[in-house]
């Protein structure tokens, strides 16, 4: 697989790194291999997402050709190098029970694949889930790749609240909701487990590049 | 020894806002922040305080609070008429020097047409827990400042108020009230190269209305003009959002990312706005129009360290015998040119 970057200022104190505009396994280990090894450079912030990153940095430390080459270099030896490491990932198992009131759309989802909800929930805790991205709130883990036989687009108009700990679909990707907010995506299911707690020392329970598994418990 | 403020008044939107949330975005956690770190900062060091140390920063108006002890409080951004009643007194109070409030007097933003956002900054800074190592509100995510939220009537903080600031005056180098119709420039965005050249020619042609829905998470624009059909935005496999980027909702209407938007997202961008234009960016108000321009990363870069060094030298420390000199003369010729400083001067010594 050869692997073409796009490198991009988007503003005078960010870059865009683009490496695949898909949403793919080997893709997302190069982009989050990347990250860390972006992590020796003097810089702001990095902003992980499915096959690009944004590097933020202090304009006034840097000349921009010199810092593009910077991260240049740092790309070409990840990616010389770039193996994958399955067996280091982390695996977190996440208890959630599925149905009901806690998963309000579990029989929509059902519907629209003609299966029983017995179906999805097999469906869905059958496989581990790696954790492509946070975004949209603070702890909000965008994983996947869902299975063609259980995805579901989002809800035609979004809730105005979800409980905390929801666990939804959308297209090929599921999530947990880490506070209550609005949200769009399928409710399949609830967890209890904490996903974010800001006050603590480690605040996200989940981080790019780990891997979720789901187990069924009794609701 | 700290002094309690207590808000008798939380006005349109009054929030709490210190460092940046810096090293959290891969988790979903933008920067939070003052909408115009720049101006906010000046607040901040015309008291001696660190830059970055947490204030309120205040929207539109109408924020009224009480101190119970003496501090001082400087105003850096939008003159929004703030008030210092002191017993049966009342004294506009100048933006861009420190004042010193005696326990009991209270201090009124009134709101004004120009300008939109102001900073009051507090001796010492207000004392918050940093949460996710900032003191900064996150209103979305309920965490930082007080509460995680905006100030309420009732709300009381306490300010550190350590030590007696100098008598530190900001030039009038700087306007922060926006004229009608504002210009942002910007650099190209994120998915730049995927809208058509039509769309790109439309959308640096026209003007847009900022809408009042419009928040610190994003200035929500439309068209103000029925008659120019407006781009269209298109899904994307979601990319991180940077700060300023002008997004293209699928409706057509652009919104500029401010510094609580979600870290990443699945509409284009199409342009950033340039860091030096957020000082215009905090002061849009709803109605105003706005038009974009575009110009290089390098020029932008420019701006950057222009405003920078601006901002490091429009701060003067003044001597207060030179001043008393001052007032006397600009009194004696009655030079009106002169009379803005001679207002602040006068505060100044009555500390």
């Amino acid at each position: 697989m050869e692997i073409n970057a796009r490198f991009s200022f988007v503003s005078e104190g960010s870059l865009l790194v683009e490496i695949g505009n898909i949403l793919d396994y080997e893709v997302s280990d190069r982009v989050q291999e990347f990250s860390l090894a972006l992590k020796k450079l003097d810089i702001l912030d990095i902003t992980v997402a499915y096959g690009s990153l944004l590097i933020d940095f202090d304009p006034l430390k840097y000349n921009l050709d010199e810092f593009l080459s910077e991260v240049k270099n740092i790309y070409n030896s990840v990616m010389l190098n770039f193996s994958k490491r399955e067996e280091d990932a982390i695996v977190h198992d996440i208890f959630v029970k599925f149905g009901g009131q806690y998963g309000p759309d579990l029989k929509y989802v059902a519907d629209f694949h003609n299966i029983s909800q017995e179906d999805v929930i097999r469906e869905f805790t059958s496989q581990i889930y790696k954790v492509f991205m946070l975004g949209f709130t603070p702890g909000f883990a965008y994983m996947g790749i869902l299975s063609d036989r259980i995805a579901t687009p989002r809800l035609p108009t979004p809730r105005l609240v979800v409980e905390a700990g929801s666990v939804g679909i959308a297209g090929n990707q599921t999530g947990i909701y880490p506070t209550k907010s609005p949200g769009g995506w399928q409710i399949i299911g609830r967890t209890e487990q904490a996903m974010f707690s800001p006050e603590s020392e480690d605040p996200f329970f989940l981080k790019p590049s780990d891997y979720v598994r789901f187990i069924r418990i009794d609701s | 020894m700290t002094a309690n403020i207590e808000i008798l008044n939380a006005g349109f939107h009054s929030i709490i806002q210190g460092n940046q949330r810096i090293g959290f975005k891969s988790f979903g956690v933008p920067e939070s922040g003052p909408v115009d770190p720049f101006t906010s900062s000046i607040a901040n060091l015309l008291l001696e305080n660190k830059p970055s140390d947490p204030l309120l920063e205040i929207t539109q108006g109408g924020l009224e609070f009480v101190s119970h002890k003496d501090t001082y409080i400087a105003i850096s951004g939008a003159d929004l008429n703030a008030i210092l009643f002191r017993k049966k007194e009342s004294n506009k109070i100048p933006v861009g020097i420190s004042i010193r409030l005696r326990d009991g007097d209270r201090v009124k933003f009134n709101g004004s047409n120009n300008g939109f956002r102001c900073w009051c900054a507090f001796c010492g800074g207000i004392k918050v827990s940093p949460v996710i190592s900032s003191t900064s509100a996150l209103e979305s995510s309920n965490l930082g400042g007080i509460f995680g939220r905006r100030l309420l009537k009732g709300d009381i903080f306490e300010v550190i108020n350590n030590t007696k600031p100098g008598n530190k005056i900001l030039l009038p180098l700087l306007n922060f009230g926006n004229k009608r119709n504002v210009y942002l420039r910007v650099t190209k965005g994120s998915q730049y190269d995927k809208f058509s050249k039509d769309d790109i020619e439309t959308f640096f042609k026209n003007s847009y209305r900022v809408l009042s829905n419009s928040n610190r998470i994003g200035i929500r624009l439309s068209f103000p003009d029925d008659k120019i059909k407006p781009i269209k935005g298109f899904n994307i496999l979601s990319d991180p959002s940077p700060l300023g980027a002008v997004q293209i909702t699928t409706d057509g209407n652009p919104i500029i990312l401010l510094q609580d938007r979600g870290t990443v997202g699945g509409y284009p961008k199409i342009a950033t706005v340039i860091k030096a234009d957020f000082i215009k960016v905090a002061q849009l108000k709803p109605n105003q129009l706005i038009n974009f321009k575009l110009i290089s990363v390098e020029d932008a870069l420019k701006e950057y360290y222009n405003i920078s060094s601006l901002l490091e030298k429009s701060l003067i420390e003044v001597n207060t015998d030179l001043i008393k000199d001052y007032i006397s003369l600009s009194e004696k010729y009655d030079l009106s040119y002169f009379r803005l400083y001679t207002e602040n001067f006068k505060f100044l010594l009555k500390r």
